[in-house]
């Protein structure tokens, strides 16, 4: 089986709190992930540094062999440096503009007769060449704030987290992020790539049976419907790895048995579902590995029945001083 | 999926506004109407531009008079006779579009990370900057005095006689703003403005389903100022001077904040009625007003309470108070914010 996602040391920090320490964790492609452990865990954390939203205080992610980490371009450095030296000769033009403008123009123009544009460049340069030296300062200013704003700009577009859609990873969110003013079917269209036809975007709704609610506002739909349409949304972007941040919350028996089905036909899609989630029958029946956090570090994964069976994902759920007096075929549930 | 009366009803309004002018030199005597239709469509088209940022995209914008300046001083210092630029009226508009586009970056690439009123005190700052640098410059702007005159609508050269200035000014605001109003419906339907409206409902969400929030919100920006900076020429063109800055000040930002919030923050329809009702009230109901004050014999000198025209402030306050609390989301709500 080929590795979809690999995560190495993965740290997260906020200042002095350490979320995650060093987790490394590794997916591969079509199977079913889940992330569990206590509140508190860095479960949440972790998602968000796979799915872009915080960078990583150490460490780093590959998706299908793609690094998670932006690289700089030689292109952003042309464009970088051209921002920069056009603020710098706005700096110079800026730096005594009135004088500028009254040798430069008004000097020059008799009203109503022809204006001779070579006369007005010669006497502008003219009058930069003979300023002062404190000249360099408005140049170097403007060079300065041009070039800082514009990587400023480009560092925010290149590490938001909307590269991650570019590496074919889709996220869903804890609590409900829709665009709830927009429809239905409009949050299906602005997720999607232009690729998704029209009868594709209902095709998807199909799928997650929301197809009749195509033109209704997404804030008008019960809780559990918005919870498929937030999959249906991230499954518009056409991911290979499809994280869900605790889809069965808040759901009843009822609706998370068929969230349960939609997400085993979402990887009969082909698609690999990582996912965390606190509701442990749906996680047992559901993944084929269990991966198991405590206090920010990696404590167990394997197969369902083998992490129930581990004293350590025991401990951590249920304190050491029960697990002594448990019998070991005893389960954390 | 179009609602059928809107089918109805918007061809009939557009063939009362096309035909108001003729109605108006047959009824004979002053086409009072017509005249007052100007400076609505033109703040109507400024209002657009607020919408476009604001309504849309979500980012509150009270600084939008600082770009109507910018627009209408690039329009003059491009067109006046007293430089020799003379770009002509077509020039000096795209000219005042491009500062306009140019200033909207600019603003908006050190406020990228601000949001709802941090966003706000920001761009009112830059109102006022832009307000004191114009005043600061006076060999450029002529301060106090104002750039002037500049020339009116002309293409390639010819212009209107005098006689059908009016009746041109009106149609050229009228095709300018129906254009506007076509590509805001295109852009509002089409895959980028469902990317801007994202960006408003949740900028996190947004960002996560592949949107370049940063690119989104840099687009409107420009877009928005260019239009308000286009708004602001047509403004200086129509005045035949640009007036002194302090003619752009806070008030206008406030009045166009005004003319979409009493609309409907996030519909264009909401946009144009808003800006018919509030600059409407100013230039046709609160003039009648006054001449039916001076006929019942009151002036200034009685009482400044008894001039309607200085009501102006006091009835935009009143509005804006009055919808806040009874019908928040304005007299046309936008899709989904009932």
């Amino acid at each position: 089986m080929s590795i979809i996602l690999s995560a190495q040391d993965i740290g997260v920090r906020f200042g002095g709190l350490h979320a995650v320490q060093s987790v490394s964790l590794t997916v591969n492609k079509g199977e079913i992930v889940a992330l569990i452990g206590p509140n508190g865990a860095g479960k949440t954390s972790l998602f968000n540094v796979l799915s872009g939203v915080y960078a990583p205080s150490s460490g780093a992610a590959d998706f299908d062999s793609r690094p998670l980490a932006p690289r700089i371009t030689a292109r952003a450095w042309l464009t970088i440096s051209g921002v920069a030296i056009f603020a710098g000769l706005l700096g110079a033009l800026l730096y005594n503009l009135q004088q500028l403008w009254q040798v430069g123009i008004i000097d020059l123009y008799r009203y109503r007769e022809p204006f001779s544009w070579s006369a007005a460049i010669q006497t502008a340069w003219g009058f930069l060449k003979s300023a002062d030296s404190y000249l360099a300062l408005p140049i170097l200013l403007g060079t300065l704030l041009g070039g800082l704003g514009a990587v400023a700009v480009w560092q925010r577009i290149i590490s938001a987290p909307h590269r991650m859609i570019a590496l074919n990873c889709a996220r869903t969110f804890q609590n409900l992020r829709l665009f709830n003013e927009l429809t239905v079917l409009e949050n299906i269209s602005v997720a999607s790539s232009e690729a998704i036809s029209g009868p594709k975007k209902f095709e998807l709704l199909k799928f997650v049976s929301l197809d009749h609610l195509a033109n209704s506002p997404a804030s008008s739909l019960p809780y559990g419907l918005q919870r498929r349409l937030e999959i249906a949304r991230a499954l518009a972007t056409e991911p290979t790895l499809l994280l869900l941040d605790e889809p069965a919350a808040g759901m009843n028996p009822t609706e998370s048995d068929a969230l349960m089905q939609l997400i085993l036909d979402i990887r009969d899609r082909g698609i690999t579902v990582l996912l965390i989630e606190h509701d442990m029958r749906l996680v047992m029946r559901l993944a084929d590995r269990v991966c198991v956090m405590s206090s920010g570090e990696l404590i167990a994964q394997g197969t369902p029945s083998e992490v129930q069976r581990d004293p350590k994902v025991l401990e951590a759920y249920l304190g050491a001083e029960h697990v002594v007096h448990t019998s070991s075929g005893d389960r954390p549930r | 999926m179009a609602p059928k009366r809107k089918l109805f009803w918007a061809p009939l309004l557009l063939l009362i506004v096309l035909a108001l002018p003729w109605i108006e030199r047959a009824l004979g005597g002053e086409p009072a109407l017509t005249m007052a239709a100007r400076p609505i469509m033109i703040f109507a088209i400024v209002s657009i531009g607020l919408h476009l940022v604001t309504g849309l995209t979500g980012l509150l914008n009270l600084g939008i008079a600082g770009f109507m300046a910018i627009g209408a001083y690039s329009y003059a210092i491009v067109t006046a006779d007293i430089y020799p630029f003379q770009f002509g009226f077509i020039g000096g508009i795209l000219v005042a579009v491009f500062f306009g586009a140019l200033a909207g970056i600019a603003l908006g690439i050190p406020t990228l990370h601000l949001r709802g009123d941090y966003l706000a005190v920001v761009t009112l700052g830059f109102g006022e900057i832009v307000q004191d640098t114009l005043r600061n410059i006076e060999v450029i702007t002529k301060g106090s005095q104002g750039i002037n005159p500049l020339p009116g609508p002309s293409i390639l050269g010819f212009s209107a006689p005098q006689s059908w200035a009016l009746m041109t000014w009106y149609y050229l605001l009228l095709v300018i703003l129906v254009i506007l109003v076509v590509a805001c419906i295109a852009l509002g339907r089409s895959k980028r403005g469902l990317r801007w409206r994202a960006v408003r409902a949740d900028q996190l969400a947004s960002e996560c389903m592949g949107i370049d929030a940063t690119t989104v919100k840099l687009q409107a920006f420009a877009c928005s100022a260019a239009v308000a900076s286009l708004g602001g020429a047509l403004w200086a063109s129509y005045l035949g001077s640009t007036g002194e800055p302090g003619n752009f000040d806070f008030q206008i930002s406030v009045m166009i904040l005004c003319i979409v919030i009493v609309g409907g923050l996030g519909n264009i329809y909401g946009a144009l009625l808003g800006a018919v009702l509030m600059v409407g009230m100013n230039s046709v109901v609160l003039v009648k007003l006054a001449s039916f004050a001076a006929d019942l014999g009151f002036t200034a000198s009685d009482s400044v309470f008894l001039v309607p025209s200085n009501w102006k402030y006091l009835l935009f306050g009143l509005t804006l108070i009055l919808i806040t609390r009874y019908r928040p989301q304005g007299l046309l709500p936008a899709q989904g914010a009932e």
